[in-house]
């Protein structure tokens, strides 16, 4: 965190003795429909606020248009309701400006994967600090069922109501195969232990980290992961010290596979479609340059500011 | 004293027209004797750089650092006096030719519909209907609320009559993917609403350039921003004025009932066609999801094949979709051109429909879904002995002036009904000034946000006219 650039905007200073309670977090009631995965989501993010006693002044939350993107409205952090597909460039613009600030983005998967496809891989490349979520529900919710990138091949929807005519696009091979990734992650909304752990991990890590989060959508999607939540077989969880672990699902989730996140190979690996739905960190490594490094500048003087911009107009002097 | 033979070294010799001015020589010249003049040159539009031969010693170092092919080069006896002219291929060697044979038009065919009972159909798929009808087998989309039942009827129909629906990545894949369907020739369209017709714009810009048809229907939505999904015509500007960059226009058809959401998308494709340039249905949130009685047309279309397409056959193998034109010159042409095309627009298209306007003293002025309540109320108006008539245009673009001035002659006061900011009165004071007509006094029902002005406003306002002119 920048010291220089807390002070120069007056913000709150780092010996912060002001505390938490979830009160000072959750905003508004949440009108998501019933039993949408969105509401878990929201509930562990709550929890990680409050664990990491993140003050709400110094907290945004960006989004872009569609049901997963409601999620600031219903904080009491900073919140940013952009552009569909471009909440992250307009996080990064936040970010850029403001290194001091806690930036979170939720997106859904036709958000992030199709209209803000460009952006996203981009995103990834500059590694600027935030934690991305992308809330995929393999289908379009908020406009009433239609076709994303993410739903399964031959899904019906209302734009293709014979079924996807595509293989679904893998975010998590898309992002691992991006150039300076450097956090990737996958968990799954109705598993709150690993959620919260997974959110948790991608908030901790110096750099841009992606999480897909499984979400369900009862309204559309009601059978999409169905067979995955009612039997946890199907579910492999990646574990590591340096991964996500959580020993108290370790009865309902047996499978498992030590992976370190270090090993990008076999993290791709790992992220290509399996028999089994992969839930942890494909992949972390904090030695990736971030782009608000790279670009960081000391500050100038006033007096510094004006001999450059006069150097400057010298140029163009008659 | 001897005199040694010194070997005068050449100056460097350039014409200015063929200077890119990318100041390469500028940094290559030791002596500091070359920079840009002042002028723009008039042959290539840009400032090219000029020497100053009293410094330079000749090194020779400007030639090498040019690359232009025929920029700075050793000066020799031959450029004296030589005037030299830039001129492209085309004036040079003539016409592009290739051994292709002439294509030629082949001609739409209408077909024979059989007599079918009348339907109750949503505004949406109204135009879809209409779209179909009209010969469109060509579908390209991203959702958006409130159109998107239109496009979702299409990914139900259009696989069954061995067409092509397509859910884009985004409005930009979508225009780019009509640009290219249009180019072919073919009927393709697209339903969008406000947020996803400004994405479009640049792509439409293109379209206009190259000449290429295609139909966008834009139910709009209440803005600006994501706004919400109700209805409003605070796009009105955008479709009149603002479609892209550069010199362009479209006809703009505005429909008010489900009816005119068919007949006016199948006519849009007819218009695109005439004047190989893309169409704008206009329509509105409400109109898009009410329901309303639809008569079909007692024929269909069977689409032909314009002879400019690049229609991927060996008759239409000499054609080029471009709408990039390098020649300052050649451009200017271009944009006579398409100003000739949107003159014609300005004569043969404008359309408008007036209930009780023959001996109108009070004119509404609404289209869409505002003229739909604008028209109750003339009615409830006239009950009362108020003599309101009410204008609506159908072509937002061309503004229908020539059926509006007579009407002017007898009207005491004009009344706009909007919802939205006052877009539709703004064409109205064009056209009219344009025209150089004084109107009489201009007054507004304007709702914003999603919000239908009511039929009571609108009635109040008129009769508070006519109240305070007897008064
Ligand atoms: C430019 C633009 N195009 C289209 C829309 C309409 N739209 C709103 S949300 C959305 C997609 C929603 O799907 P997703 O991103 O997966 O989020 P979900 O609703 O499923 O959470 C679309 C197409 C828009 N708001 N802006
Ligand atoms: S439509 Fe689906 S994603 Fe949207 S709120 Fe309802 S259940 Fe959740
Ligand atoms: S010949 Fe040499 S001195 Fe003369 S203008 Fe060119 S670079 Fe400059
Ligand atoms: S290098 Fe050649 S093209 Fe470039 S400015 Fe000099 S003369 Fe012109
Ligand atoms: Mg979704």
């Amino acid at each position: 965190m920048s010291q220089t650039s807390c002070s120069l905007f007056g913000c709150g200073v780092d010996d912060d003795d002001r505390s938490w309670s979830m009160d000072d977090y959750a905003g508004g009631l949440a009108r998501w429909c019933p039993g949408c995965g969105d509401h878990a989501i929201l509930a562990a993010v709550e929890r990680l606020l409050e664990a990491e006693q993140l003050p709400p002044e110094r907290t945004v939350f960006v989004s872009g248009i569609g049901c997963a993107s409601r999620f600031p409205h219903y904080l009491k952090t900073y919140g940013f309701h952009g552009i569909h597909g471009r909440a992250l460039p307009i996080a990064t613009g936040v970010k850029l400006r403001r290194p001091d600030l806690h930036v979170f983005v939720v997106m859904g998967d036709g958000d992030c994967t199709s209209i803000g496809a460009g952006h996203w891989i981009h995103a990834v490349r500059y590694n600027v600090s935030m934690v991305a979520l992308m809330l995929d529900n393999g289908i379009y919710g908020l406009t009433k069922n239609q076709t994303s990138p993410t739903t399964p091949q031959h899904y019906a929807s209302n734009t293709q109501p014979k079924g996807s005519f595509l293989m679904p696009l893998n975010p998590l091979s898309a992002t691992l195969g991006v150039s300076n990734a450097s956090f990737v992650a996958q968990t799954a909304d109705w598993i709150p232990a690993h959620l919260y752990a997974t959110i948790q991990a991608a908030y901790r890590h110096r750099g841009f980290s992606f999480v897909r989060i499984l979400q369900r959508c009862p309204q559309y999607t009601s059978d999409m992961f169905e067979e995955a939540v009612r039997n946890p077989k199907m579910i492999e969880m990646l574990v590591h010290p340096d991964g996500v672990e959580t020993p108290e699902l370790d009865k309902i989730y047996t499978q498992k596979r030590v992976h370190d996140p270090r090993d990008l190979d076999t993290g791709r690996h790992l992220a290509e479609p399996a028999d089994k739905i992969r839930l942890g960190i494909f992949f972390r490594d904090e030695s990736r340059e971030r782009y608000e490094e790279l670009r960081a500048q000391r500050v100038h003087t006033a007096q510094e500011k004006i001999a450059r911009l006069n150097e400057e107009f010298d140029k163009y002097a008659v | 004293m001897a005199t040694a033979q010194t070997k005068v070294r050449p100056k460097p010799f350039l014409f200015p027209q063929l200077c890119k001015a990318c100041g390469r020589c500028i940094d290559a010249c030791p002596k500091h004797c070359i920079e840009f003049a002042t002028e723009i040159d008039p042959q290539s539009g840009l400032t090219p750089i000029v020497v100053h031969e009293d410094v330079c010693n000749g090194c020779g170092l400007c030639f090498d650092a040019c690359p232009e092919p025929y920029g700075l080069m050793p000066r020799t006896a031959d450029f004296e006096g030589v005037d030299m002219v830039v001129s492209d291929p085309y004036t040079t060697f003539g016409a592009r030719t290739h051994g292709a044979p002439q294509a030629e038009d082949i001609p739409d065919r209408p077909v024979p519909l059989p007599a079918v009972e009348p339907m109750v159909l949503k505004g949406n798929y109204a135009a879809a209907v209409g779209a179909m009808l009209a010969g469109c087998r060509h579908f390209f989309g991203y959702p958006i609320t409130p159109s998107t039942e239109g496009a979702e009827l299409m990914a139900k129909v259009l696989p069954e009559m061995h067409g092509v629906f397509v859910q884009a990545v985004s409005e930009v894949a979508t225009v780019n993917m009509m640009y290219g369907c249009g180019g072919a020739g073919l009927r393709c369209m697209t339903f969008t609403s406000s947020p996803g017709f400004s994405l479009m714009l640049e792509g439409i810009s293109y379209m206009v350039g190259a000449e290429v048809p295609g139909v966008f229907v834009n139910v709009m939505r209440g803005g600006p921003g994501l706004g919400n999904i109700g209805p409003e015509q605070a796009d009105i500007s955008l479709m009149c004025r603002g479609l892209g960059h550069g010199n362009t226009h479209a006809i703009v058809l505005a429909p008010s009932t489900p009816q005119e959401m068919l007949d006016l998308t199948m006519e849009a494709f007819a218009l695109a066609f005439r004047y190989r340039n893309p169409v704008v249905i206009a329509g509105d949130g409400y109109l898009g999801q009410v329901s309303g009685r639809v008569t079909l047309p007692t024929h269909l279309v069977q689409p032909g094949i314009p002879a400019w397409a690049v229609y991927g056959d060996a008759m239409h193998r000499g054609n080029l979709i471009t709408s990039i034109y390098i020649v300052e010159a050649d451009l200017e042409l271009h944009n006579e051109k398409l100003n000739r095309k949107f003159a014609d627009m300005e004569a043969a298209e404008q359309r408008s429909a007036c209930l009780e306007c023959d001996d109108a003293e009070w004119l509404v002025i609404a289209t869409n879904t505002p003229g739909r309540m604008a028209g109750g109320a003339v009615q409830q108006l006239r009950a009362e002995g108020v003599k309101a008539g009410l204008f609506r245009p159908i072509t937002l673009w061309p503004f229908p002036v020539d059926a509006l001035v007579p009407l002017l002659e007898r009207a005491r006061g004009i009344v706009v009904v909007e919802a939205g900011p006052g877009q539709l009165e703004d064409e109205l004071r064009l056209a009219l000034s344009k025209r150089g007509t004084m109107p009489p006094p201009i007054h507004a029902v304007r709702r914003h946000g999603g919000v239908l002005p009511s039929l009571a406003e609108i009635v109040e306002r008129v009769r508070g006219l006519t109240e305070v002119s007897h008064g």
